[in-house]
């Protein structure tokens, strides 16, 4: 059974077809990039698997069932958007996520928290938006999930916070599961990809092994979609 | 998991909600102080002030009530917040349901501080003596007793804001299936049931008075036919059951349209 | 150690190669004991189901060795890495005289230049 398998998925707005007969399947223990032009439908399709949407058509299977409860306690999410409370603190976001995930990892987060050199009683108000989307990071690696969806994660930082956000994912995903990251800086983050998905105009138009590409192409996976996308 | 979600709502909403109850209850301490000297003008006038806003506070309490509760409702299940809502391993009508019983609460709590509030302000022998008259008054004209007038009128006060807490959410949820002017249509759609129910109900409880004269009765305008207590009773009982068969069959329905998912931006 | 990629070509491929040198010339001791494959993926910023595969790649040229439970050690035998460092000092010597010889020098010249510079 597969972790992930997306069947058949179209999704409309109003009369634009943003996403057109996705066909996918997500093994266990890779490290895929989901990777495409802004607005190609990347988000749209990790919002479906995330019941933020609901399909047009088509259907989104978790260890073989439909999207519910038992596919969000295994799914980790990390949206573009802050989602979290900002009248909160850290702490009481911490108590937040004890309280509804069962395998968040509360003495892992406040490891991770101490060595951001963040106060546990700071107001997520308070804090940078760099800093609450470290957090936000830390919050969702913190989770024994075996689905990590990471939506842009380096989108708009500079280079020291990418080096960070990478570290964080590497050194946090448990072994069994499964991460996918979706971006449009490829060179980025090709490095620690297993698998890749190019996705354009709402359409899958390859999914392989990221090495396996490389030696086919005699490129780097940044070149090939360039190449193929000519952007 | 209903707990765990009753307790981040409520403690959501009561956060302003509190303060306001203790503005509302520290000007009505500060009402009956300025009353208590009425040997100066100037005092008294202070007295007045200080009535009208405790009175005004009152107020505030209930629409900050409806306010923070739809606030928190779009927050939590359609804004940024929403990103994590939905993907809390709990069930739509367990967050639903939350939501509602948030609602029941905050609004029974704010009715009973204004109660509170309007004692602590006016309290003394003579008022109570008018209020007891006057609710004397209408517990022999309904052949009733005090009691069941008050617990007559809170029940009915408490409905209402109830029935209003609810429409508002079912606009809400209708006009966030939609993908643009979600706001606006929300509110459309909150009165437009606000509206039905209204309509609904007196024609539910004319369709009753075509098979029952006595109930009948209360639509005929005919000023010599005067309303005996008895169907102003059956009217009253009639209203109060629809209006709980109507929060129930809302409450349904919101929870149907809410399991079809979600379209977050 | 420090890892540097370039992205043209297969991660695991490069790894094997940078590994490689550090055994060959040392920088890992033979005998000694790599860190976990955790920890080297994360030394090296690279998944590790990368890091796995140019690790199995590695012990297929006999270069590691797995000891049962204790993780993985570089190899003793001194045959085996002697063999390894010829053929890379080979290809080295191949690959600069290749291109000193593009440039229009002599045999005799390449010698001199290589004796000059190495004082």
């Amino acid at each position: 059974m597969e972790l992930l398998e997306c069947i058949h998925i179209y999704k409309d707005y109003d009369k634009k077809q943003v996403l057109k007969d996705i066909n996918l399947k997500i093994p266990r223990g890779k490290i895929i990039g989901l990777l495409g032009k802004n607005g190609m439908g990347k988000t749209t399709l990790i919002k479906l698997i995330n019941d933020l949407l609901t399909p047009t058509s088509g259907k989104v299977l978790v260890n073989g069932k439909n999207i519910g409860n038992e596919s969000k306690k295994i799914i980790s999410y990390l949206p573009e958007q802050t989602y979290l409370d900002k009248s909160m603190t850290i702490k009481q976001t911490l108590e937040y996520f004890t309280d509804f995930y069962d395998n968040f990892d509360i003495e892992k987060a406040k490891r991770l928290i101490k060595d951001l050199d963040l106060e546990i009683d700071t107001k997520i108000s308070k804090m940078s938006k760099g800093m609450q989307e470290k957090l936000q990071l830390i919050l969702v690696m913190s989770r024994n999930a075996e689905l990590y969806i990471l939506d842009e994660p380096l989108g708009g930082v500079d280079p020291a916070t990418r080096d960070y956000i990478l570290d964080t994912i590497l050194n946090n995903f448990n072994e069994d599961a499964s991460v996918i990251i979706s971006t449009h800086l490829i060179s980025d983050i090709e490095r620690i990809l297993d698998e890749v998905i190019f996705i354009d105009k709402g359409k899958i138009i390859l999914s392989t092994d990221a090495d396996k590409l490389r030696e086919k192409e005699k490129g780097s996976i940044d070149e090939i979609f360039r190449r193929m996308f000519k952007c | 998991m209903l707990s765990k979600c009753l307790k981040y709502d409520l403690k959501y909403i009561y956060k302003v909600l509190i303060v306001f109850y203790l503005i509302d209850i520290g000007f009505a301490i500060i009402t009956r102080i300025l009353f208590s000297f009425d040997n100066s003008f100037m005092l008294h006038i202070l007295a007045l002030i200080a009535s009208g806003t405790t009175i005004s506070f009152m107020f505030s309490i209930i629409i900050n009530n409806l306010m923070r509760v739809w606030a928190r409702f779009v927050k939590n299940i359609y804004s940024d917040e929403s990103y994590l809502t939905h993907t809390l391993p709990i069930s739509k009508s367990t967050i639903y349901t939350s939501k509602f019983l948030a609602s029941i609460i905050t609004m029974f709590t704010s009715i009973l501080v204004i109660i509170l509030c309007v004692f602590i302000a006016y309290y003394s022998k003579e008022n109570l003596e008018i209020l007891k008259n006057t609710l004397q008054f209408f517990a022999t004209s309904m052949d009733s007793t005090t009691i069941k007038v008050i617990l007559t009128a809170f029940l009915c006060l408490f409905l209402e804001f109830t029935m209003i807490l609810q429409v508002g959410f079912t606009g809400l949820l209708l006009g966030h299936r939609s993908n643009n002017l979600k706001m606006a249509k929300s509110i459309v759609y909150g009165f437009l049931n606000y509206l039905f129910v209204g309509v609904i109900s007196v024609l539910i409880i004319y369709i009753i008075g075509l098979f029952n004269p006595n109930i009948m009765a209360l639509f005929n305008t005919n000023i010599n036919n005067t309303l005996t207590v008895d169907i102003v009773k059956i009217a009253l009982t009639l209203g109060i059951c629809l209006y709980i068969i109507l929060i129930a069959i809302y409450y349904y329905i919101d929870i149907k349209i809410f399991k079809k998912g979600v379209n977050v931006e | 150690m420090n890892f540097i990629f370039d992205n043209d070509r297969p991660i695991y491929i490069q790894l094997v190669e940078q590994l490689q040198i550090f055994i060959i010339s040392g920088k890992i001791q033979p005998g000694e004991k790599l860190p976990s494959v955790r920890d080297l993926a994360l030394k090296t910023k690279v998944n590790p189901n990368t890091m796995q595969k140019a690790l199995a790649e590695l012990e297929d040229l006999k270069l590691i060795y797995t000891e049962r439970t204790n993780g993985k050690y570089v190899t003793t035998d001194n045959k085996l890495l002697n063999k390894f460092k010829s053929k890379y000092a080979k290809e080295k010597t191949q690959k600069y005289i290749n291109e000193m010889k593009e440039l229009n020098f002599t045999k005799e010249e390449i010698i001199k230049f290589l004796k000059e510079e190495d004082k």
